[in-house]
């Protein structure tokens, strides 16, 4: 007896039991579902993330000053730790052979007071290369150059968002930005970079990156801003320090010898905060886990009851069929032929429940969308270890009753009423 | 084979039911030779053995101690996919309840033992079978559509659409009134007279009278 035989036999049965059969096929779709959903929520923070550490770099490394509790400050001073400096800049440049681009930032928040009043703005003093490393083009206008530099110029380069709201539609090149009490010149304007997802959303905010906005930031050169210090000591201290190297595999190793470099320049001092893109995939993953332990024991009980459903309905069937299972093994159905025979009833069951669960999981993967705002991906991947997991959940709670069908004695079966 | 082969030999064959507490002795010791072509009725009060004999005989229960030849091959050591196998290709069953699969129509009942056997043109076969019992215009109704006697014919059209050599039939007119129950005793003559070893399991006289020769039981022994 062939495949299809055994299917269309299957349906036909499940046909005849209509209600039965749905209310069977239940624990199975909501299992899948929740699968569905799961994987796809899962994969959606995970393509998340690697759309944010794209942005931020795979190869790049960050360093961030750490603000240090009033303990941490008089051990600090006695250590004679000053914290980030343009001199830890310079030694990871010249100590660390697998950096590519370094360059240091020294960052402030800032009122802008000319053109409008009270917009709040991250200033932010760096090196050109900046923009190299974040991969960011400037539009209109240029980055600053070492005249800029050399000369203290007050010259910014401004984010997307920020033009928009000072200069609407009108050209900012060469006009005027008040803030920190100084007059500015725009010479240039960085192209629009959106964040992943709308940036005003909060859900950014709970990300696992804290992704900063560069539409919304002011780019100045550093030594201007160094030079506008009021403290002459915290002149050349920095807010962070941005690493590229060559390749992906340097990442680690990388890190690894900044952090020596660094904690040897600070005396052990933990003043500063060493993040790699890559490392955070680790984490956001970690926090993954929760909700997937949730979503993974609601899918494991649906499935456990679903399957028990189908184990129930199909001994129920045996029972009802045993004439019929008689019947078939007197015409030479060999035990194996009445074996087949259920397992394929169960799994077409189970296939069915599986196929609508899925339908049901992509709809819920939708609601929590709309309501979360989180992002999901659903992968074909997915769908086919879903509608696998259905049939083995079907295969395996039908072995018994199949099993016990096959093991019916011909002579009874034939008389049983 | 030659016309006076022993198609069916039972040698010294005990049937013992163990249910626990109580051992059934349903057969105790029979022997009989079943030659080919021959029409045999097995008679005998209720309890005594005849329908172990005919469910011995079709494979379908094996017998506690004896031989039972199955053209010559004896059957005991065989594994219940090779008893399967015997029941599709050599053997066609007739019950007294027809067990019909409700519902399936007419040809899809005939073609089970075709389904099992593997075979690929299945309905023409079921067709042509259901046609030389006279149902050529019931092809596709199910049982619940047909009479008591045309369901019968329906069963023995499914019992000889693989040509077997043998029809075991267990009461076949049991359900029947006696026109129809003749008409079915008519083509099993006739399935007789192409050559197809019948054995039958019977209560009446008067079917029984359409056998070339009656086997009568009691407890468990043949008289």
């Amino acid at each position: 007896m062939n495949f299809l035989e055994l299917t269309r036999i299957s349906f036909d049965q499940l046909r005849v039991h209509k209600l039965r059969s749905f209310l069977t096929l239940l624990g199975i779709v909501f299992g899948i579902a929740a699968v569905i959903s799961m994987l796809s929520i899962g994969e959606g923070a995970k393509a998340e993330i690697m759309q944010q550490i794209r942005m931020l770099g795979l190869n790049n490394i960050i360093i961030k000053a750490l603000s240090l509790t009033a303990s941490q400050q008089e051990e600090a001073k006695l250590s004679y730790a000053q914290g980030l400096r343009v001199a830890d800049s310079q030694r990871i440049a010249h100590v660390c052979r697998l950096v590519r681009k370094i360059t240091p930032l020294k960052q402030m928040d800032s009122d802008i007071t000319f053109p409008r009043r009270r917009l709040n703005a991250r200033v932010i003093g760096t090196t050109p290369e900046y923009f190299t490393l974040l991969n960011v083009a400037v539009n209109k206008g240029r980055q600053f150059n070492e005249v800029d530099i050399k000369g203290y110029k007050q010259v910014c380069v401004i984010g997307a968002a920020i033009k928009k709201e000072l200069f609407g539609l009108s050209d900012s090149l060469h006009r005027e930005i008040v803030f920190n009490h100084s007059t500015f010149e725009v010479v240039g304007e960085l192209a629009d970079r959106s964040a992943p997802q709308d940036t005003r959303n909060e859900k950014v905010k709970g990300a696992a990156i804290p992704l900063d906005d560069i539409n919304l930031d002011i780019y100045i050169p550093l030594a201007t801003i160094s030079a506008k210090t009021v403290t002459v000591s915290d002149a050349d201290k920095l807010t962070g320090i941005l690493v590229q190297v060559e390749r992906e595999d340097d990442v680690m190793p990388a890190a690894d010898m900044i952090r020596n470099i660094l904690d040897q320049a600070h005396r052990n001092v933990k003043d500063y905060q060493l993040t790699v893109p890559q490392e955070l995939l680790r984490q956001s993953q970690a926090a993954q886990r929760t909700f997937n332990i949730v979503l993974g024991c609601i899918a494991a009980i649906s499935l456990l009851v679903g399957g028990i459903g189908i184990m129930n309905i199909m001994l129920a069937t045996v029972l009802e069929r045993t004439r019929e299972i008689g019947l078939r093994r007197a015409v030479g159905a060999t035990r194996g032929d009445i074996v087949r025979q259920f397992l394929t009833e169960t799994s077409s069951l189970s296939a069915i429940g599986g196929l609508c669960g899925i339908i049901l999981g992509l709809v819920a993967t939708r609601i929590i969308v709309a309501y979360s705002g989180w992002k999901t991906v659903v992968s074909p991947g997915i769908i086919l270890v879903s509608f696998s997991v259905a049939v083995t959940i079907g295969i395996t709670f039908g072995l018994y009753p199949a099993w016990k069908a096959a093991k019916l004695d011909p002579v009874a079966s034939l008389r049983y009423e | 084979m030659n016309n006076n082969a022993e198609v069916i030999k039972l040698v010294d064959v005990s049937k013992i039911y163990d249910t626990g507490s109580v051992k059934i002795e349903a057969l105790r010791g029979i022997s009989l030779t079943v030659k080919q072509g021959e029409f045999v009725a097995l008679m005998g009060p209720s309890g005594s053995g005849k329908s172990t004999c005919l469910n011995i005989l079709g494979c379908l229960d094996q017998c506690t101690s004896g031989t039972y030849l199955l053209d010559l091959i004896e059957t005991n050591r065989m594994n219940d996919d090779q008893l399967a196998k015997i029941r599709n290709k050599k053997l066609g069953f007739v019950f007294q309840m027809f067990n019909l699969l409700p519902r399936m129509t007419a040809v899809k009942n005939v073609e089970l033992p075709l389904l099992y056997a593997g075979v690929r043109h299945r309905q023409h076969l079921s067709e042509t079978a259901l046609a030389s019992v006279g149902l050529v215009n019931r092809l596709h109704h199910r049982p619940n559509e047909l009479s008591g006697g045309e369901q019968q014919r329906v069963a023995i059209a499914r019992a000889i659409v693989n040509q077997p050599e043998i029809i075991l039939a267990d009461e076949p007119t049991g359900n029947l009134d006696s026109r129809a129950g003749h008409e079915i005793m008519k083509i099993f003559e006739i399935l007789n007279q192409q050559g197809i070893t019948i054995v039958m399991v019977t209560h009446d006289q008067d079917i029984a009278r359409y056998a070339h020769r009656i086997i009568r039981f009691k407890d468990g022994r043949i008289e």
